[in-house]
């Protein structure tokens, strides 16, 4: 049994303009110890995805109407609200994208992770605070000590976001959601963040369910990879597989808009267009309104190809083995 | 903390004395000030001799027969105070009704300064320069009383009164005969050849009178010394009917910001937390109303409703407590007064109350959507634990923010309230002394409520930086 | 794509005041404040119309004419120029209206700078008209002899002569003293009775909207200027100039407005609305000088000044053409919360009796009901007050979102 099973996930938001399908029947699954990636464009659902996991979006607007979240057997979609408090923080953390602003600014960074461990474990405040200070240690802030008793104000975007680390490893959970966790941050300090991730799912085991936009991150951190636009899964597989043979025609999209791809002198290859608003996403395939291969058969239900070893494409024109190869070789298609 | 506090408290006495100086300014500037001819006669409520007398009490409190703020009034010449001896008595040309004001003002206000000039005029060819420069040696050859309460001041003001009583009578009648108007010009040189140096200013002396022989300098050096003077309607030192009467007004208000925070943030929690429901929205169009309907207009409709009889007379017309006060026990004395503030109370509150659940509302709705709150979610608080002791915290700085303000405009709306109920605070007692021409009462009342504002926005400058952590103490 | 072959569609391009008003519009709240606000400038303005005691038409043995129309520029009729001011603007609505109406109507096709340059010369003439009038019936004013209409019919009724008067719906002046008539309950002849000196309170509650209305509008035109001025030199300038403004401003907040406005109001003698309008806003300066100091840092800092700069302009050019434009919107929405509470001001000014007492401000009615304990002299100007005031609130908050560019798609 997989750690976390989410299948055909449906979370619509209810606006004054309609219904907006932000996310519309994604499925997936981590194990213990994997890490699975999320990538797409902005807009595409995947912060949406992250945090229906935890029922974390605004309700209302926000609501999960359909499908159902696994978590070692229990559906988190429907569980009573006071069980799944038990689980936030708990057994499944999230890092947030701005620490900036995720840290409430009135308390100390000691008091907020304290916060989490008095809540989930049966300690003493003197105990919590030990604990608290072992894991800002564990995420490497210099002068733990004394960190512990500063105001976000005082910290630096990269600090901030260890704290962050350390709030939600606080508990031992056995998923972390990590939402673009090194967005925000300068490139360096990205790097050292994702190392630090890296080490700690390694001293623990726990499965990560990283989001991010940058397939880059995607390459060295995870082990699977979801492809989403416009609500919808468009590939899956692991990041070997993807990187090796992408298929979809977004994913080729994605892969050729590497900054690395584009050699000296060369304009970067850009995916025309944004991604549609949920009021109007296409019928069909959502990709078409924007795909170079798309025809009139793009406006049906887009078919669930199996390539083997959980690699799955839902397209009507998959890219073919010589173009894939093409492109991994980092070539570029031909329009 | 505590040096913050104090550097803070440092900064509000200049503040203080910029005010003063706006405000003392503005009633020297405006049109009909008190410092100005006739302006202050035109009372409708006191007939013209008392305001004349109380007019001379508060030019004689604020120094008003000195300049403003310069005084290079030794630069004047015999020139100009014949000038003015002429213009004002009408004896050369047809000066203007105005203009002849202006010279006698001069020649009143002068003093000591152009005694020398006077003596000089005194031999001028025009017998009535002349006559009128005796005239007015007796008044500016008068010398002033010091100021102060003790044995050896009582005794010099003795001697001075003295001296000004001896000079008060050297004058002479138009129709006099030769000898005795030489006579009177005789005594008034030797007296000016006695006392010369009196009347004479040193170097030194040039320097002071230019900058503290002033209005401002005078009234500054008085309000040091918290010297307001006496009321012209009752001769009772201002400052002690002031805080007096402060009282009422502080427990009102006091009374009102604590009722008004006591609801205000339930209310705006409450509203903020169902916000966009039916109940929010009552609230807020509840809120709006009570925004917007004027206090004169609650208060009258109140008392109207609830104290007149018609139809009901649930509550007193008014006053603080009941005349039989002193002889109730003290907890009858409690509930007489509260009785009493029911409705002033009432009224005072409605509209701070909707401005600051306004307030409350918007601080909590930040707080909601942002993005700590999802943190402290995502770590398993409960809802009610994650809006009380987030959104509350967080949410009410900005409330605490409008504290500086919320004192001032209650002492501002205790005028209103205080004439309704007829309570007897300080806004009741600045509309009466406004309609009194009671100057130097008014004058009191505007410094007590500058220094009640100023320290309404210290507590709320305090409680700000202690509220929040990202306000520094250095 | 196909916008060429296509006539120019006006919506595509529109102006920024444009695209505030399309927000604007949306919001339902908002507009029926505004119309509500139109509804009493209306009530103002043509005042006259429906309370006059001097007939629309008379016609007697000796002729007909129109005393009515003799009286809207009339000093023994109207005393006050404020008065005179609402009825120029009545009758010249005449040809104002129209011309407004007209350009807008016509310039609708136009490009975006072809309809801004159209309409605001349609204003532009309309305020010429205005002025060109009010100077004329000012330079020349009329002072016909005094005559009671309804009298001198009457007496003429009675020597049994034929005699034709239409008045309007209030035949009544706002201050014609009647004893006989004192404190009289809600009839036909006084659709809200009398006060105590027997005036109609209908007929002064009509003018009284012409006084909250001048005092609001003028008083916050006056000190949004100054503010604006202040505010633009300190954030503009910056460093010293702002610190020294900054300091000012922060002292003149502290002040205790109100007191210091009923001492100074108390002191002037035979004060005037006119005083009162420069009173309440030699205080009010401070909130728009501080907004347009906020303003004028944060745009200084964008490109487009700089770019100005550059390009050789003169600073009192950058701060009018360039940064002024920008800032306007916020300092437009606080000026009508302004006008609701320079209205607010005003009535209490006047309610404690120290206003102008020569014209029928809705305070002053409100203090006659208290001191007489008539519940119509009570309720009529307050609620008067409260919904003038609600309006411009609404209204103010229609704007303030409109503005806001979050709320745009």
């Amino acid at each position: 049994m997989p750690l976390l099973e989410v299948n055909n996930l449906q979370t619509h938001f209810f606006t004054d303009a309609g219904q907006l399908p932000s996310v519309d029947g994604v499925s997936f699954t981590i194990d213990s110890g994997e890490t699975l990636g999320v990538v797409g464009e902005s807009g595409c659902g995947k912060s949406v995805t992250a945090m229906s996991i935890l029922r974390l979006i605004p309700q209302p607007p926000g609501r999960i109407v359909g499908g159902e979240i696994l978590f070692k057997g229990r559906d988190l979609a429907h569980m009573p609200i006071e069980d799944l408090r038990k689980v936030r923080g708990n057994e499944i953390s999230v890092i947030f994208q701005e620490p900036m602003t995720s840290l409430n600014p009135v308390y100390t960074v000691g008091d907020q992770i304290m916060e989490a461990i008095l809540l989930h474990q049966e300690v003493e405040e003197d105990e919590a605070r030990e604990l608290a200070l072992e894991m800002l240690k564990a995420t490497g802030i210099p002068a733990a000590e004394t960190r512990i008793d500063e105001y976000p104000h005082q910290m630096s975007g990269g600090m901030k976001q260890r704290v962050m680390i350390a709030m939600a490893l606080c508990c031992q959970p056995d998923l972390l959601i990590a939402d673009e966790p090194t967005t925000a941050l300068d490139v360096t300090i990205q790097a050292q963040i994702l190392e630090l991730l890296k080490e700690l799912q390694e001293q623990r085991g726990m499965g990560i369910l990283l989001i991010t936009h940058d397939l880059g991150v995607v390459a060295e951190t995870c082990d699977r990879v979801v492809v989403l636009y416009a609500g919808r899964v468009a590939e899956t597989a692991t990041t070997i597989d993807l990187f090796d043979r992408p298929t979809h025609p977004y994913t080729a999209g994605l892969l050729q808009s590497l900054p690395d791809r584009a050699t000296a002198g060369e304009r970067l290859y850009t995916i025309d267009g944004m991604v549609p608003s949920p009021l109007n996403f296409p019928t069909g395939c959502r990709f078409r309104s924007r795909c170079p291969r798309a025809t009139e058969q793009c406006s049906e239900k887009p078919p669930k190809i199996d390539l083997g070893n959980g690699h799955h494409v839902w397209c009507h024109h998959p890219l073919s083995a010589e173009e894939s190869a093409k492109l991994a070789e980092g070539g570029v298609l031909d329009e | 903390m505590l040096q913050y506090t104090f550097k803070r408290l440092l900064l509000t006495i200049p503040t203080f004395f910029a005010i003063t100086l706006i405000i003392f300014l503005v009633l020297n500037i405006a049109p009909g000030r008190p410092g100005a001819t006739g302006g202050a006669d035109q009372g409708e409520s006191t007939t013209g001799q008392e305001a004349q007398e109380s007019y001379r009490i508060f030019k004689e409190q604020f120094n008003l027969d000195k300049p403003i703020l310069l005084n290079f009034r030794y630069l004047t010449t015999e020139q100009d105070v014949r000038a003015w001896l002429t213009t004002a008595y009408g004896l050369e040309g047809e000066p203007k009704a105005a203009e002849k004001i202006v010279a006698k003002d001069n020649l009143d206000d002068y003093g000591n300064v152009i005694v020398p000039h006077l003596i000089a005029l005194l031999d001028d060819t025009d017998a009535e320069v002349a006559r009128q420069a005796a005239r007015h040696l007796t008044m500016a050859g008068k010398l002033r009383f010091a100021k102060g309460d003790s044995e050896e001041v009582r005794q010099e003001n003795k001697d001075i009164q003295a001296y000004n009583m001896a000079i008060a009578g050297w004058t002479y009648k138009a129709d006099a005969d030769a000898a005795t108007i030489q006579e009177a010009k005789e005594r008034w040189k030797a007296w000016y050849g006695e006392n010369e140096a009196k009347y004479q200013l040193s170097t030194g002396g040039v320097a002071y009178t230019t900058f503290f022989d002033t209005r401002f300098a005078n009234y500054w050096w008085n309000l040091i010394n918290l010297d307001f003077g006496v009321s012209t309607v009752d001769r009772t030192p201002v400052l002690d009917n002031v805080l007096a009467k402060m009282r009422y007004t502080i427990i009102l208000s006091t009374l009102s910001i604590l009722i008004a925070y006591f609801l205000a943030i339930p209310i705006g929690i409450f509203s903020a937390v169902r916000q966009g429901t039916p109940e929010d929205s009552v609230v807020t169009v509840l809120l709006f109303i009570g925004y917007s309907l004027p206090t004169f207009f609650t208060g009258t409709v109140l008392l109207q409703l609830l104290s007149t009889g018609d139809p009901v007379a649930w509550f007193p017309t008014g006053n603080f407590n009941s005349l039989d006060y002193e002889s109730l026990t003290t907890l009858e004395q409690v509930g007489d007064v509260a009785w009493h503030l029911v409705l002033p109370l009432a009224t005072y509150t409605s509209v701070s109350l909707a401005a600051l659940s306004r307030y409350a509302r918007t601080g909590v709705i930040d707080v909601i959507r942002s993005d700590y709150i999802r943190t402290a979610r995502a770590k398993g608080l409960s809802e009610f634990v994650v809006i009380m002791k987030l959104a509350v915290r967080n949410g009410m700085i900005p409330v605490l923010t409008l504290l500086g303000g919320l004192l001032p405009s209650l002492i501002a709306g205790s005028v209103i309230i205080e004439v309704i109920f007829n309570i007897p605070g300080m806004g009741r007692l600045l509309f009466d002394s406004i309609n009194l021409r009671d100057y130097n009462t008014v004058m009191a009342l505007l410094m007590a409520s500058s220094g009640l504002a100023l320290i309404g926005i210290l507590i709320s400058d305090l409680s700000y930086a202690f509220a929040d952590p990202r306000i520094s103490f250095d | 794509m196909t916008s060429a072959t296509e006539p120019v569609e006006v919506t595509t391009d529109p102006t920024y005041g444009e695209l505030v008003w399309s927000q604007f519009r949306k919001r339902g709240l908002a507009m029926a404040s505004l119309f509500g606000v139109l509804f009493l400038v209306a009530v103002a303005v043509y005042a006259p119309l429906f309370v006059s005691d001097k007939p629309f038409i008379w016609v007697t043995a000796e002729g007909a004419q129109s005393p009515w129309l003799g009286s809207l520029f009339d000093r023994n009729f109207f005393e006050s120029t404020l008065d005179i001011f609402f009825n120029v603007l009545m009758v010249t609505s005449l040809a104002t209206v129209p011309i407004v109406a007209a350009t807008y109507w016509m310039s609708r096709n136009l490009g975006r700078h072809g309809r801004k340059k159209w309409r605001s010369r349609g204003l532009l003439a309309a305020i010429a008209i205005i002025l060109v009038v009010f100077s004329a019936v000012t330079v020349f004013p009329t002072k016909n002899p005094k005559v009671v209409y309804d009298r001198v019919e009457q007496s003429l009724i009675d020597k049994g002569e034929e005699v034709t008067a239409v008045y309007p719906v209030l035949p009544y002046s706002f201050r014609k003293v009647n004893v006989r008539e004192t404190l009289e309950p809600i009839s036909l002849r006084h659709p809200l009775g009398t006060d105590k000196a027997g005036r109609d309170v209908a007929a002064r509650m009509i003018y009284g909207t012409r006084i909250s209305l001048t005092i609001g509008v003028f008083a916050v035109a006056i000190y949004i200027t100054v503010g604006i001025i202040v505010g633009g030199i300190a954030g503009f300038y910056g460093g010293r100039v702002d610190v020294a403004i900054q300091r000012l401003i922060e002292i003149v907040m502290c002040i205790p407005s109100f007191f210091l406005i009923l001492t100074v109001a108390a002191f002037i003698p035979d004060r005037s609305i006119f005083h009162i309008m420069f009173i309440i806003a030699a205080v009010r300066w401070t909130g728009p000088a501080r907004l347009v100091r906020a303003e004028f840092l944060r745009l200084r800092k964008l490109d487009f000044v700089a770019a100005a700069e550059a390009a050789g302009y003169r600073t009192p050019w950058i701060i009018f053409r360039e940064i002024l434009p920008n800032a306007i919107g916020p300092v437009l929405v606080s000026a009508t919360f302004g006008v609701a509470s320079a209205i607010l001001l005003e009535s209490s000014i006047s309610f404690l009796g120290l206003g102008d007492i020569t014209v029928p401000s809705w305070g002053q009615i409100l203090a006659a009901g208290r001191t007489t304990g008539n519940w119509i002299l009570i309720l009529a100007p307050g609620f008067a007050i409260f919904i003038t005031v609600s309006l411009l609130n609404l209204m103010g908050e229609g704007f303030r979102d409109a503005l806001d560019p979050k709320m745009r798609k």
